[in-house]
């Protein structure tokens, strides 16, 4: 047997495509196809939140409610004033579980509601709104979100979310890091149609406890008037619609349900 | 923003492995295909038996090891990979580029031997600090370089 010694001309044991190709390729096919499943997966939690009767809502909240520690001292006073005010907009806001409210020192003017009937009201919101009325709009738009279940619909995307990052990527480790900002997102943020129907609900419940909505627009003028100049704005603008467009769509809800304006409360000195 | 950091953290060592990893690989591939120009004749084979039949004068075991980074880039390019199978093509010119190297610093190291036999190759991963980590693979060529009486050579 004769060895001939050859050189490589052609290297079959290396694939010639450019890397970038194959790169992108599945990048792009795993980001759609995650999208879709996320996407199916939301529709699937709205379903099954929809559906879902009040005792098993109680129950599931039950299981990831907190008990929060009571406002500081200095913060009592307004604690047990918005309370009352919550306490007279449940009937109206169609709520039926007990609410409980807790004040927050935070300059951001924010409400947010938690599973298990808690209420998370800024006192930056306090600057926000110059009636009573005013802060009730905010409040009511709260409940709304509490009546249409919508930290439920929150809560279960971000379940869905945690659930397909660990399976995807087998632990909890690195790949899943690249998810924990939407995870954030899912928990902190409801959609644009949700904060619309938030607000016609808010509008709604406003009328019925003091007989009209005036005061309805106050806290998104006071934003307007800020947008320009306050960036610690930004997160919580981004999520919802435009301030303008917000109100124009509040203006003509209450044209066209017959909805006034009257006298506003004022808001107490705290 | 800290999504912008996060994406910044996680992308950046991506551009870098992929930029300069491609410059190393094609500067890696001309010095690899010149230098086995030069040693076209020195045979090297996985033989248990010679492929000259003259006297041997000396014989001894020879070694080339080679150890390469695997980039970022590579890096991501077969995690990407392994969520969905299939030949993991960002690692396969890092191994064909080690397990030529070490093919040709085995010939390097025994430059007057008339040729090697019983060449086998050895793969290793080496690890990284964290568990499963790979940062590096290690290919070990070895073998035995003979050296016949001179004037019998391989024809």
């Amino acid at each position: 047997m004769k060895y001939q010694a050859g050189r490589i001309e052609h290297n079959d044991n290396i694939s010639h495509e450019h890397p970038l190709k194959e790169f992108v390729l599945i990048l792009v096919a795993l980001s759609v196809a995650v999208l879709l499943g996320f996407l199916a997966l939301g529709w699937l939690v709205d379903v099954v939140v929809d559906r879902m009767d009040a005792r098993t809502e109680a129950r599931l909240s039950a299981l990831v409610a907190w008990t929060p520690p009571r406002s500081e001292p200095a913060l009592r006073g307004r604690e047990a004033w918005t309370q009352a005010l919550v306490d007279d907009l449940l009937a109206c806001a169609g709520v039926a579980q007990p609410v409980t409210v807790r004040i927050s020192r935070a300059r951001a003017p924010n409400a947010m509601v938690a599973p298990g009937g808690l209420v998370i009201v800024h006192t930056g919101l306090f600057d926000h709104v110059q009636s009573e009325n005013g802060m009730a709009f905010v409040l009511a738009h709260e409940l709304a979100h509490m009546a249409q279940r919508d930290h439920l619909r929150a809560l279960g995307r971000s379940l869905v979310l945690i659930a397909g990052a660990t399976v995807l990527t087998g632990d909890g480790s690195a790949t899943a890091g690249v998810l924990a900002p939407a995870q954030h997102l899912g928990q902190s943020r409801y959609s644009r149609g949700r904060e619309t129907a938030a607000d016609a609900r808010a509008l709604a419940t406003l009328n019925c406890r003091y007989g009209h909505a005036g005061g309805a627009t106050e806290f998104f003028a006071t934003l307007q008037r800020e947008q320009g100049e306050a960036s610690a704005l930004a997160h919580y603008l981004a999520s919802h619609p435009s301030m303008a467009a917000r109100i124009a769509a509040l203006q003509g809800a209450m044209r066209q349900a017959g909805i006034g304006t009257g006298v506003l409360r004022p808001l107490p000195r705290f | 923003m800290e999504t912008l950091f996060l994406l910044a953290f996680w992308t950046v060592p991506i551009v870098l492995g992929y930029v300069f990893g491609r410059m190393a690989e094609a500067r890696h591939y001309r010095s690899i295909i010149a230098r086995e120009k030069n040693f076209v004749h020195l045979p090297a084979t996985s033989l248990r038996t010679l492929l000259g039949n003259g006297p041997v004068a000396r014989s001894e075991l020879v070694t080339g090891s080679v150890v390469i980074a695997v980039d970022h880039f590579k890096k991501a390019a077969s995690t990407l990979r392994a969520l969905v199978g299939g030949p993991v093509k960002s690692y396969e010119t890092l191994l064909d580029r080690a397990k030529r190297e070490a093919l040709l610093r085995l010939k390097e190291s025994c430059p007057g031997a008339h040729e090697i036999v019983n060449v086998r190759l050895e793969t290793m991963p080496i690890a990284g600090s964290q568990p499963r980590q790979v940062t590096g693979v290690e290919v070990l060529a070895y073998g035995t370089a003979i050296y016949y009486v001179e004037q019998s050579a391989v024809a």
